[in-house]
């Protein structure tokens, strides 16, 4: 969206290009403060410039900042319509805003009322003098803040404490009473044959095959084997 | 999007003139004059220290209260920002104080470094804090009156600042009148309950600023 001709220092319009999140808070706190960038207007929540004389006719944000100022003036002079069309402007311009930050629709509705609400209450801050953006949008994020704080204070509210959990979450399958010392206990109980293929096998690390060979016996015999001695040792397992 | 409309509807009605609050420096012109009244009356039901002149020959003792009066100004200056949604658009003005605040720390500690031999501790102690807190409590009232009638969206900092304002004026009275040279007594009685004025600050900004 930059322009041909950028007023915008060189390094700033790189990183922009590039997409450099330090240009975009760069020019966010431009915008905060001063509502524009050299002769661009900043898009807060999609962090692009409009040339002022350039914005395209689809623009969200519909009223000129100028205009707002000049708008706003008349409004604390008490003129209605002025200070409707301001409030109108707003909210224009907030929806956006509010709709990239929270997830439900009646959420973005409520807290754009509340937000309006609070200009109309505060609005005796505002002198017409300084850019009306930077102004809105200070009053919108500290209401936004409050209902996100609340909105999350309910929700912790309403958790349940873990602790309060624990007699209905399922036991634990991960840890058993079973341990290596208890295991060559039993191991060392079974028959002769069978114990020594376990220990062959498990301890030492020979195949089946190798098994066989060491015991003279042949290989599906001491597969068998092995079968049984792991049965009998999970029936004593078991049972202690 | 129909509520918006009414709500919209609504608020123009109700929508009358409405006088701009005064510009922060006006504002804050206006409360340093007060805070400055209320000092010198203090200083006349009270009276100054004896020897206030050969006091301000030390330059340390000198320093000392400029730098009072500086945070009396910057931190009043500061509330008046804070007192605003969008700090008058001047964010980095509202944070002078706590450069201010960096530099008085710098001073007191030179200035306990050049206290040697060591001057004598005073009889007193806790009673310093609380004739601060005596004298800090009408400024302080009148600031977080005077905020609440704006609009902080920097709520908690504002009632520190505003609190840090009316202790400085206590602190600053007190320097003035209490014949005292011992820099030790001044950090541990004057200078360090100030920390927790401000903590309280912090609690009474959530508590009144809010809106």
């Amino acid at each position: 969206m930059l322009g041909r001709e950028s007023p915008l220092h060189p390094l700033i319009r790189y990183k922009l290009k590039k997409g450099y999140r330090g240009a975009k808070k760069y020019l966010f706190r431009q915008m905060a403060l001063v509502g524009r960038v050299g002769s661009y207007d900043v898009c807060p929540v999609r962090f692009v410039l409009y040339r002022l004389d350039d914005k395209p006719s689809g623009a969200r944000v519909t009223v000129q900042s100028d205009n707002l100022e000049a708008l706003m003036q008349q409004a604390l002079a008490g003129d209605q319509a002025a200070y409707a069309k301001v409030l109108h402007a707003t909210a224009q311009l907030l929806r956006p805003f509010l709709s990239k930050r929270l997830l439900f629709a009646n959420d973005v509705d409520d807290v754009l009322q509340e937000i309006l609400v609070s200009i109309h209450k505060a609005r005796h801050t505002y002198d017409g003098q300084r850019p009306f953006t930077p102004w809105v949008y200070a009053i919108a994020k500290f209401r936004l803040q409050d209902y996100l704080r609340t909105h999350y204070a309910d929700q912790l509210k309403q958790a349940m404490d873990i602790a309060d959990l624990e007699n209905d979450l399922h036991e634990d399958v991960t840890e058993t009473g079973i341990s290596y010392e208890s295991i060559s206990g039993e191991i060392a109980k079974l028959p002769e044959k069978q114990a020594a293929i376990l220990q062959l096998i498990h301890q030492e690390g020979y195949t089946a095959k190798e098994v066989a060979a060491k015991l003279g016996m042949n290989e599906s015999a001491v597969k068998v084997a092995a079968h049984r001695a792991y049965k009998l040792l999970r029936q004593r397992l078991e049972e202690t | 999007m129909k509520d918006i409309e009414s709500l919209i509807g609504q608020l123009a009605q109700e929508g009358g003139a409405v006088k701009p609050a005064s510009h922060p420096f006006a504002l804050s012109l206006k409360w340093i004059a007060l805070a400055i009244i209320y000092l010198l009356v203090l200083l006349m039901f009270k009276g100054v220290r004896n020897e206030l002149a050969v006091a301000f020959q030390h330059p340390w003792f000198a320093v000392e209260v400029a730098l009072l009066l500086a945070l009396l100004v910057t931190t009043t200056v500061s509330a008046a920002l804070l007192s605003y949604p969008d700090l008058f658009q001047m964010r980095r003005v509202a944070w002078v104080p706590l450069a201010i605040f960096g530099v008085f720390a710098f001073a007191l500690f030179m200035a306990w470094r050049a206290d040697m031999p060591p001057a004598p501790l005073p009889v007193h102690g806790v009673e310093c804090t609380l004739a601060i807190i005596a004298a800090a409590i009408l400024p302080g009232v009148w600031m977080l009156y005077f905020m609440r009638k704006l609009a902080s969206t920097h709520y908690q900092w504002a009632g520190s600042i505003g609190l840090l304002h009316a202790f400085s004026i206590g602190a600053l009275w007190l320097r003035l009148q209490e014949n005292n040279d011992s820099i030790s007594h001044v950090l541990q009685w004057h200078y360090l309950p100030m920390i927790g004025f401000g903590l309280l600050g912090l609690w009474l900004g959530k508590l009144l600023l809010k809106w």
